[in-house]
């Protein structure tokens, strides 16, 4: 699909999304919220529990419908698109969940999870298959066609997962806390290997995290949720290291972190 | 070992190796550690999923399954006293006074069929059958900051943060003189975090307890605690007080784990990460077990190294020169 720096990949314009409660309550998950991803663009969404940060990738994906505004993809509103156009256009849009423990099917071979993963696709599904597998640093990738999820270290099912949403060739991949199970040492392998497809493929990035040394350091953009809303967004460097909504600061200032001689703390 | 013995020891593990068997496996989850916690100090042990610092704090309040865990080597002590051979009985009388428990998901260990306050009263009930409990709810209850109201409450109907803090209210019920915290704050959100924190640091002063904190968050044990254990592979390779460790880390392990915590790129634009994976515990490791991971790897490294001093109170347990560690580029 084609790109141009000046319209978003994807836009959200206003979308919210009111959910009931078991005892008949309404719930307003996501306020009216405006956000949008351009090309090439790292995003990352941050804020805790409550926030709405996960209904925003839900409706992000498509996979619930927004009570209110449109979502924008390649500057045209989905819910206008005729339903061939919806297929295409979703297949620019990936997901990579929080633990690919849950989101993998297990009764499926990592040769049948890419293979499902690449409908439509038209060449040779098993090397189409290699190629994904080499691409997230899974090596010897023949090795791994036959095995199954579980066979896996949490490090390489999340690059499983990474290699599932690649094989529709996306543009944007919203990625909910995709690092928040991994270990320290893995995160960052899973980040360079996340900035890699950036730069090869021009890949762009909505992240959702709670974590705020990922949006500081791996984001262009930031946006602080609460309550449903976004309540600052800015450059990543200056919403976090000079917040101005109070909340940010009480987030940013809960944040425990190490003081070494480095950091200048 | 140069540790100064003047205060009271609260908790204690000394060269500790434990293994899980279950049918033909067995996991040595533990291969040499050794933790000391003196009365009223705060002592943090990090690590990685799979380092066997969860382990080492359930050995350490009796939490083990004597069918498919055993201590094989090495000495657990609680408020002086030697607890390593004890049997479950026995262990029933000791849990909660002088050591008690929070864990990570409250939700797992609380009753949901059964009132906040009744679980907080039958944690009393069995350590003290005498004692006023429904006085003793009420104080408890307003020592974890928590509404009168909430003792009416069944778990399901409360916040994470409010869940915690009814487990540290049982936890608290016997007056326990070390607490023992396995990633008390993991599934909470940030702000709720420094609340716990902030409480359980208050209690710690006000009870004069010592607390054991164990977690794999290296900026919560850094603004928490005064003495620092990092463990690798069923193992404690480097500790001393957090300043030491955080400042000066002499191990190459607890080097490039503090680089990947702290989430920084490098000049080259990349994420700090450590290189490998974590060996197989199914194996007893001989050497070292992060030489295969190590920049700093050479022949020494096939026998695991003694402790050595590398600053005031601050031990490590690698052949390399610590001030070579430190200067290394990661």
């Amino acid at each position: 699909m084609q790109t141009d720096q000046a319209t978003p990949i994807l836009s959200m314009e206003g979308v919210s999304k009111t959910f009931t409660n078991l005892a008949g309550h309404p719930v307003h998950a996501l306020k009216p919220t405006t956000i949008s991803v351009r090309p090439g663009e790292i995003v990352a969404v941050v804020g805790e529990s409550g926030s709405g940060k996960s209904t925003l990738a839900r409706v992000a994906l498509g996979l619930i419908e927004p009570d209110q505004g449109r979502v924008m993809v390649y500057g045209k509103d989905r819910a206008t698109l005729s339903a061939e156009d919806r297929k295409k256009y979703r297949a620019a849009i990936q997901p990579v969940f929080q633990d690919p423990g849950t989101s993998l099917n297990p009764r499926r071979s990592i040769k049948g999870l890419l293979a499902q993963a690449s409908w439509g696709y038209k060449g040779d599904k098993r090397e189409h298959a290699l190629d994904m597998l080499r691409r997230v640093g899974l090596r010897p990738e023949a090795e791994y066609l036959d095995r199954y999820p579980h066979q896996l270290s949490g490090g390489q099912r999340q690059r499983l997962a990474i290699a599932r949403a690649l094989a529709m060739e996306p543009s944007v991949i919203i990625a909910d806390e995709p690092l928040s199970g991994a270990d320290v040492s893995i995160r960052g392998q899973i980040l360079n290997l996340l900035l890699d497809i950036a730069q090869a493929r021009g890949v762009s990035y909505l992240m959702i995290t709670h974590d705020i040394s990922i949006a500081r350091y791996f984001a262009d953009r930031v946006a602080v949720m609460k309550d449903g809303a976004v309540v600052e967004e800015g450059e990543a460097e200056s919403v976090i290291e000079n917040p101005q909504h109070p909340y940010t600061q009480k987030l940013i200032g809960s944040v425990m972190r190490i003081k070494t001689p480095e950091t200048g703390a | 070992m140069m540790e100064i013995r003047n205060k009271p020891v609260a908790g204690e593990l000394d060269g500790v190796e434990i293994q899980y068997h279950g049918g033909r496996n067995v996991v040595h989850a533990v291969q040499g550690a050794s933790v000391r916690i003196e009365a009223g100090q705060t002592v943090g042990v990090v690590g990685e999923s799979g380092s066997g610092k969860s382990t080492i704090a359930r050995a350490l309040l009796g939490l083990l399954d004597p069918d498919r865990s055993s201590l094989v080597a090495g000495r657990l002590v609680l408020d002086g006293k030697d607890v390593s051979r004890l049997t479950p009985k026995e262990w029933q009388k000791i849990r909660g006074n002088p050591a008690a428990m929070v864990f990570q998901d409250p939700l797992t260990y609380l009753n949901p069929v059964m009132s906040v306050g009744k679980q907080i009263a039958e944690s009393i009930r069995l350590h003290d059958p005498k004692a006023d409990r429904k006085a003793r709810v009420a104080e408890l209850l307003e020592l974890v900051k928590l509404p009168q109201t909430v003792a009416k409450s069944y778990p399901d109907e409360l916040s994470g943060g409010m869940r915690q803090r009814v487990l540290m209210a049982i936890a608290l019920a016997c007056r326990p003189k070390l607490l023992i915290a396995d990633e008390p704050t993991t599934a909470l959100d940030v702000t709720t975090q420094a609340e716990i924190m902030e409480l359980l640091a208050d209690l710690q002063q006000k009870m004069h307890m010592a607390m054991l904190l164990i977690s794999h968050d290296l900026g919560l044990v850094a603004s928490m605690c005064e003495k620092v254990y990092v463990m690798y592979a069923g193992r404690t390779i480097e500790w001393g007080p957090a300043a030491e460790i955080f400042h000066r880390p002499s191990h190459p392990y607890t080097r490039g784990l503090i680089a990947a915590a702290e989430g920084r790129r490098t000049k080259d634009g990349r994420f700090s990460t450590i290189g490998g994976d974590v060996p197989d515990m199914r194996n007893r490791i001989k050497g070292c077990p992060f030489a295969p991971r190590c920049g700093l790897r050479h022949d020494a490294c096939s026998e695991m190294p003694e402790a050595k001093g590398a600053g005031p109170g601050h031990m490590v347990r690698c052949h390399a020169d610590p001030a070579v560690v430190r200067a290394q580029e990661i």
